[in-house]
């Protein structure tokens, strides 16, 4: 009977398929059949996650045309860009809105989002580390893999050498496959992107026993202005951060009341974790701390029972101990610039200074309007949903610590936005955000789950969630990187069967080969990471030592000769572009006809032909922007070779 | 007797991380130590701990995942620390031995606590994707993959500007009247030089006609009589020959710069 009539609802629905081939115009035809597709491909549990891959990816392919357009200098680039990054993340973010869908399709979805945008960083930067720290970590594994040994002295930014996590796992993968850095480095990226999609997600989902928040609450996180490209490079909070996730899921999770076996294999895989964070990223592992003892504190003022301790008590010994016995050298790199911070802001409050202009970049590029208001709006919608959360945190979850500290989160990160009209300050208040995000999306997610649409939601309100987080996620990206290379410049040319690659790393190149590694250079921002990475010197650069000011000095005095007797300094490399003092922007090839010979783009002549005046300084290579000088005989410093 | 599934997949772990670690020792085509390098490196180690860690069926899939992947990261960074200290340091065959003993260390833990424990464990339940579902994963990983080969190729020549490397530095064999000089072309298309070695003003080598491909170099090893060194100072000038009366680069060697 059964078989008869599924038999008859087959044929009647042929029939009206027939008929509406008949009334329906082609192109409404190929709809119904993409229709019907994609509702034949829902299975069980995977529901729309397949297809909504598959619409991703085509997002990354419209992703990838803009990167190259952009490489060729089209106009349309910047336009292609967005809308595929919306063609990548909104199908997902509005299925992620459902009620309908099942937890598996909910992770499908969220692992697949969190690698996709993770290939948008890649696309960006396909053949090399292009990203001002990637190259300083990718110079400290080259040492490392040479070396076959730790804590090696690395130029520029020493701190990271103690904090050796990321390249000890990169070198592993590159000496085990005789993959490059890069190669080693993006397939170890990836693997710490899948972990943090997977934490955040059962974090959330540990913290409001609900699928559904949980997948909302991960994709808010993405917002956040640091994960995209910040989040994804190869520096070493890209694997603290989502270690850290992992630890705080295993403690919430055992915290939730867990058997007597279970808890202590949660306890060891947090400790076994919190090991790594504190020997990978100094910011990650006090962050970490504090949101332990946040959770420990709340719960005493609450009188709840809390299992913390251990943890909380490990996490700040092991911090303590890593920071005094190894990395001590850490409390100098970070003192400075939180000093420098407060007395800003004081400065700030007093009226002494005066504040930071948003969306513009250090090299005065103000973002053209839409992308101001867009940012923004991003803060705006934020700090809509906070009061409202908040509230609602209060009313029904303040019997749960965790679910404090995340809000509390979310507070501080409205206080951080206020760091970002400071300009000593703001780049705080920018890394803080991969932090403190954590629980701008819980709240957010709060707010979206349990008052705005906590039943079956119809297609306004999913295109009004569509909006706001197309808002959320642009806004994100537009604070969260420099314009002038939020679409990648061309770094590699093509000549036939030759690629060229850009005049830096040429002269890197060369100097490994023709001055043999560990000379002492002074060189721009730029040039130096290239030295370092490709060349194998040891460069100098900066304010540091008054390498920046021998640089732009229009004479070789006496200050000039002792600073380079004091830094030791062999060779002495002069790039006439300003833009090599950009560390973003300073590592790519000049755009035909566009940055290459425009004067107000140069160095003055006077300074940087004022070696060759000197008669005991060679000019040992010239590329055209780029000289390289042997000041040896001015302070007798030999060469390596 | 026969072992119970999961017995059989912990031992199956074990014993592929000491293959792959033999094949890794062993093999050098570098795409085939890509494949056995990322379950050895970046999951059997964590996979072997949370086995060894869990009870059964305390986690879930997502949960397992997340742990192993996460705890074979860990291993290796913190393996590193352990590695330095010792006096092979952190080469491939330490890495290799590394972690497949801790793999294997791991496995025969878990072995010895399952053992201790009554109830078998279920069968790993199948991913559950129907073939229609398969194909469209499929062609999104396709599309992915086509996207970064895109992403990853050159930009087209118009985009950029090419440029020439001119060098010179002493001989290498310490020679005091020997300079080596080099051309490095990266110009877009082939290009015609005029190389000219000068000694206080006066010419003492001179290549009317370089003529260089994209990419291609030109090097030279030139002695010069002490006579006319003695000056201490050589310079010379490339010129392109499309633009004959303008220097296109310059460098200069003094004898004194040697310490």
């Amino acid at each position: 009977m059964i078989a008869v009539l599924d038999r008859l609802k087959q044929r009647s629905a042929l029939l009206v398929a027939a008929r509406q081939a008949v009334v329906v115009s082609p192109g409404r035809q190929w709809a119904l059949a993409i229709s019907r597709t994609l509702r034949a491909s829902q299975g069980r549990t995977w529901g729309w996650f397949p297809a909504l891959g598959l619409v991703s990816a085509l997002g990354l392919l419209l992703t990838a045309m803009a990167y190259t357009g952009s490489r060729s200098g089209a106009s349309w680039a910047e336009l292609l860009f967005w809308i595929g990054l919306l063609v990548v993340v909104l199908p997902i973010a509005v299925r992620l809105i459902s009620v309908e869908a099942s937890r598996v399709e909910r992770l499908g979805l969220l692992v697949w989002l969190g690698l996709a945008l993770y290939i948008v960083k890649v696309m960006h930067s396909p053949i090399a580390f292009t990203f001002a720290d990637e190259l300083i970590h990718a110079g400290s594994a080259n040492v490392i893999l040479q070396s076959g040994h730790l804590f090696s002295d690395i130029p520029m930014l020493p701190a990271i050498s103690y904090y050796p996590g990321l390249e000890t796992v990169t070198t592993a993968f590159a000496s085990l496959t005789g993959l490059t850095i890069y190669g080693a480095g993006a397939i170890v990226l990836a693997a710490a992107r899948l972990v943090l999609i997977l934490a955040l997600f059962l974090l959330y989902e540990q913290v409001s026993r609900s699928a559904r928040f949980a997948g909302i609450a991960a994709l808010l996180y993405m917002g956040n202005s640091n994960f995209m490209f910040w989040g994804a490079q190869f520096s070493y909070e890209s694997l603290a951060l989502p270690l850290g996730v992992l630890v705080i899921y295993a403690v919430v999770r055992r915290e939730n009341g867990t058997e007597g076996r279970l808890r202590r294999a949660l306890t060891m895989t947090a400790l076994i974790a919190l090991s790594t964070v504190v020997v990978t990223h100094h910011l990650t592992s006090y962050a970490l701390v504090i949101f332990l003892w946040a959770v420990i504190a709340v719960s005493r003022v609450l009188r709840v029972r809390t299992r913390m301790w251990d943890v909380g008590l490990f996490a700040l010994g092991a911090v303590l101990f890593w920071l005094v016995s190894i990395a001590s050298i850490t409390l100098g790199y970070l003192s400075p610039v939180i000093s420098r911070a407060v007395t800003s802001t004081l400065q700030l409050i007093a009226g002494e200074e005066a504040s930071r202009e948003l969306f513009r970049s250090a090299s005065g590029y103000l973002a053209p309007l839409w992308e101001r208001l867009t940012g923004i709006g991003s803060a705006l919608i934020v700090a809509l949903a906070l009061p409202f959360s908040t509230l609602q945190v209060w009313r029904h979850h303040r019997s749960n610590p965790v679910a404090l500290v995340l809000t509390a989160a979310a507070l501080a990160y409205c206080g951080s936005l206020l760091l970002r009209f400071n300009p000593a300050a703001w780049e705080i208040g920018n890394r803080a955000s991969e932090f403190l995000f954590l629980g701008v999306a819980y709240v957010a997610a709060i707010a979206v789950v349990e008052l705005w649409m906590p039943q079956r939601i119809g297609w306004r309100n999913r295109a009004a969630f569509a909006a706001c987080a197309a808002i959320v996620f642009m806004g994100g990206v537009i604070a969260g990187w420099s314009p002038s290379v939020r679409l990648p410049p061309p770094y590699v040319v093509s000549s036939g069967a030759v690629s060229i690659e850009p005049p830096g790393v040429t002269a890197a190149r060369w100097a490994r080969a023709y001055l043999g590694p560990e000379n002492r250079m002074a060189a721009d921002e730029s040039n130096a990471r290239l030295m370092l990475v490709y060349g194998q010197q040891y460069p100098l650069t900066g304010k540091k030592d008054g390498v920046k000011a021998m640089i732009f000095s229009g004479q070789i005095g006496r200050g000039e000769r002792e600073i380079l007797q004091v830094t030791g300094v062999r060779y002495v490399i002069l790039d006439r572009r300003l833009r090599s003092w950009d560390t973003m922007a300073g590592l790519y090839f000049d755009r035909a006809g566009r940055d290459a010979n425009d004067d107000e783009n140069l160095m003055d002549p006077e300074t940087y032909l004022k070696f060759d005046q000197n008669g005991s300084v060679s000019r040992v290579l010239d590329n055209g922007a780029i000289t390289i000088y042997d000041v040896g005989a001015l302070n007798r410093v030999p060469s390596s070779q | 007797m026969s072992r119970p599934a999961n017995e059989r997949f912990i031992i199956a772990v074990a014993a592929s991380s000491v293959a792959a670690m033999l094949m890794l020792l062993v093999v050098s085509n570098t795409a085939i130590r890509v494949l056995l390098a990322l379950p050895f490196m970046l999951a059997l180690p964590g996979y072997a701990i949370t086995v060894a860690l869990f009870p059964r069926r305390a986690l879930g899939i997502p949960e397992r995942t997340l742990f192993s992947i996460g705890l074979s990261l860990a291993v290796v960074a913190l393996g590193g620390l352990i590695l330095n200290w010792t006096p092979w340091g952190l080469q491939a065959d330490s890495w290799a031995v590394l972690l497949c003993a801790t793999t294997c260390l791991a496995s025969v833990m878990a072995l010895a606590r399952r053992r201790r424990e009554v109830a078998l464990a279920a069968a790993p339940a199948g991913l559950g994707l129907t073939g229609l579902q398969s194909l469209l994963l499929g062609l999104a990983a396709v599309v992915a993959v086509a996207a970064i080969g895109l992403a990853r190729m050159p930009a087209p020549l118009q985009s950029a500007e090419g440029y020439t490397l001119l060098w010179m530095l002493p001989s290498a064999d310490g020679n005091p009247n020997a300079v080596r000089l080099g051309v490095d072309s990266m110009e877009l298309a082939s290009t015609q030089f005029r190389l000219e070695v000068k000694a206080d003003s006066r010419t003492l080598r001179e290549w009317p006609s370089l003529t260089l491909m994209p990419g291609e170099k030109w090097e030279r090893r030139i002695e010069l009589p002490a006579a006319e060194y003695g000056a201490g100072t050589i310079d010379a000038a490339l010129y392109r020959l499309d633009d004959p009366r303008s220097v296109y680069r310059q460098v200069t060697l003094r004898r004194s710069e040697s310490p």
